[in-house]
């Protein structure tokens, strides 16, 4: 089996054109120079070869990364595409942006480098995205409006959304109605909260009661599961989760691989090298080193006492945080090591969202059962769900999430 | 019939000794492929040219992975992590799994001591082959090996094998398949030993078996001594395993172990009979007629 790719967190600008009250980066106005693109392609694709990796997957992140202009990008993007084709490796493109800056101008761009598609980050209710001197309403606005015109654009336009208090206070049949039926996202991921960088003041501990977001994520996910799984509406980690129960195919999101710091790294726009964008951008002390300095980027991740601290969280997690004996080990692997480091001061834990990541195991492996019993009796979909209304299945079926 | 396989153990991986380890199994099996035991760092990071690689079945260590490990290359030889104590290398197993994410086919061999369940959940986490060591185990042991059966069959998205449980089910669904004496690598005529002095010893340590015929002779000579294992059911698959090197052993607690694979081998055929059938039911439309 081939080593699986790389994946390249890459933040060319910690500018930004929002100013969100909880946003981990400490934003300024530093950027990667263009000049230094074809340096910072060649140290990658040197530790692709050196690692047996074809290919890379480039997620370009900020900042706000629309602030460079597409002309920037679209020579970024030659470079590097050259550089590796000498090579006979690759990069793929992944662009997340808060749409704020988007237009016309970016079309070409999108279609050529990012496969057409891009990601964008909202919450609902807004109460922490704000635009640079502006309000939440203003950036709600602009938001909806660029939003409505990439989609009309033809691009596949998917959204991550931060669950916070207001968010599980206003319960989960808004959330999904907001994205999937008012803004007309198919393709919804929802993240936890995490007090890392700047916004550590804002909350002690999980931001959010483990519990109250445990009962909001299996709502969430039934919800999805009665109106939008049928229809293609992918609503991330449920979809993964649920498939994966299936037996099938399924990618998870990060923080349930079996050690990210195997696969992913961050470059910041000086050419620090740091686990993820969240670590790149929190906490600026548990940096790898510079790619840009030493003899090789391989060197430097062998070498780097901070990431062999990472290496060994998945056995510093079976050896002394009793996962070992749970039955969704090979799911979570103890979760994520920012939001685990952001509670607790350590990353060598196991991760404060555990009782929300079995709740969603459950539920997730309950309802891989019943769609399976229902593709093969031929029953319709959905059909579990009216229970409350005399349906076929009873509500003391469904594992509550506590 | 599986070609026979030497497992020859080195002092060290240098070219020179891995060269006459092949030489000499070679001359002694007319085989080409060898299984190399070598208990040092190197056996991680091994440095073969293609020729010597290509006649390696695959290397087996006791070694301590590192941390990380090299990329696998184009070709791999495969590696088999000998564990000692289960219960405080358990985290190592990580270390195994990450070599296999590299491209290095890997498994991971347990054996029947304390703590092997914990070993067997980490690996089955991460998608490891796992070969449990039986032999004779002690009777404190069988909760735990019972827990590795039920991971096995029910742990929600176990996908690697975890024998010889897995071919002890294909046994019991009726498929057949290596015997228990194979699957173990135990089985004189299938897998021969030769130490680091040249010296050719038995499968299972000290004293053991070397004759080819062993396992025949051994299953005879239980049968003309009135063992237990005479009427038992699992003979075929077992051929008097568990009574050796004591053939007297009471194997009702082992017994106990198979007889969970064939019960689980029950519901699967009621299962998937009972699927046809739900399948053959016209949806309910929901009305009440």
């Amino acid at each position: 089996m081939p080593p699986r790719p790389q994946s390249v967190i890459l933040i060319p600008t910690l500018d930004c054109n929002a100013a969100c009250d909880y946003c981990f980066e400490a934003k300024r106005p530093v950027s990667l120079a263009l000049e230094e693109v074809p340096r910072l392609a060649d140290r990658l694709l040197d530790h692709m070869e050196a690692t047996g990796v074809a290919e890379a997957h480039v997620y370009w992140q900020g900042g706000e990364v629309t602030l460079l202009g597409p002309a920037w990008l679209e020579r970024a993007h030659a470079a590097m595409s050259e550089r590796a084709a000498r090579r006979g490796l690759s990069f793929r493109h992944e662009l997340q942006t808060n749409l704020l800056a988007w237009g016309p101008e970016w079309r070409d761009l999108v279609r050529t480098m990012f496969g057409n598609s891009l990601g964008t980050s909202m919450d609902h209710p807004n109460l922490h995205r704000r635009t640079r001197g502006g309000s939440t309403a203003a950036y709600d606005a602009l938001w909806r409006r660029h939003v409505r015109q990439a989609l009309d654009d033809g691009v596949k336009v998917g959204v991550i959304a931060v669950a916070h208090a207001a968010t599980v206070e206003l319960g989960a049949a808004p959330f999904y109605e907001f994205f999937v039926d008012l803004v007309g996202l198919r393709d919804v991921q929802v993240n936890t909260p995490f007090p890392g960088g700047p916004a550590r003041a804002l909350w002690p501990g999980t931001p959010v009661g483990v519990e109250r977001l445990a009962r909001f994520g299996v709502e969430l996910m039934d919800l999805w599961m009665e109106r939008g799984r049928v229809h293609g509406v992918r609503l991330s980690p449920f979809d993964a989760l649920v498939d994966r129960f299936r037996g099938r195919g399924s990618t998870l999101p990060c923080i349930w691989q079996e050690c990210c710091a195997d696969e992913f790294l961050a470059v910041d726009p000086a050419g620090g090298v740091a686990l993820c964008d969240c670590w790149a951008a929190s906490y600026p002390e548990q940096s790898f080193g510079n790619l840009f300095a030493g003899p090789s980027l391989t060197a430097l991740l062998a070498e780097s006492p901070v990431r062999r601290r990472f290496l060994q969280r998945p056995e510093a997690i079976v050896a002394d945080h009793g996962c070992a004996d749970c039955r969704h080990l090979r799911t979570c692997h103890g979760g994520c090591p920012v939001r685990t480091h952001a509670a607790l001061g350590t990353p060598l834990a196991r991760d404060p969202y555990c009782a929300l990541y079995l709740a969603l195991f459950d539920r997730a492996e309950w309802h891989a059962r019943e769609e399976a019993r229902r593709e093969l009796t031929g029953e319709p979909g959905g059909r579990w769900s009216q229970a409350g209304a005399g349906g076929a299945t009873r509500r003391d079926e469904i594992p509550s999430a506590g | 019939m599986t070609a026979r396989l030497f497992h020859v153990t080195l002092v060290s991986a240098s070219e020179e000794h891995v060269s006459r380890a092949l030489a000499d199994a070679a001359a002694l099996a007319g085989g080409e492929r060898v299984v190399l035991r070598l208990d040092g760092a190197e056996a991680w990071s091994p440095r073969w040219t293609e020729a010597v690689a290509t006649r390696l079945a695959w290397i087996e260590t006791c070694a301590e992975p590192p941390l990380e490990t090299e990329a696998g290359g184009a070709e791999p030889v495969p590696i088999d992590f000998l564990m000692n104590d289960p219960a405080a290398q358990a985290p190592l197993v990580h270390r195994v799994a990450r070599a296999a994410r590299r491209g290095r086919p890997a498994r991971l061999t347990v054996p029947a001591r304390p703590g092997l369940l914990k070993a067997v959940q980490v690996a089955v986490s991460l998608g490891l082959r796992v070969r449990l060591d039986l032999g004779q185990p002690d009777p404190s042991l069988l909760e735990e090996l019972g827990a590795t059966i039920d991971l096995y069959l029910r742990g929600p998205g176990t996908e690697a094998p975890v024998e010889p449980w897995h071919t002890a089910l294909a046994w019991a669904l009726g498929a057949g398949g290596p015997g228990l004496w194979e699957v173990q690598e135990h089985d004189p005529e299938l897998h021969r030993f030769v130490d680091a002095c040249g010296r050719e010893t038995g499968p299972r340590g000290e004293g053991a078996p070397l004759d080819v015929g062993f396992v025949a002779a051994h299953g005879a000579r239980l049968a003309a001594s009135g063992a237990e294992c005479v009427g038992c059911e699992l003979r075929g698959f077992c051929a008097g395993y568990f009574n050796w090197p004591e053939p007297g052993r009471a194997c009702g607690g082992v017994r106990a172990l198979f007889d969970r694979l064939r019960e689980a081998a029950r519901e699967l055929r009621q299962d998937l009979a009972a699927a046809e059938a739900l399948a053959r039911v016209p949806p309910d439309d929901g009305s009440p007629c």
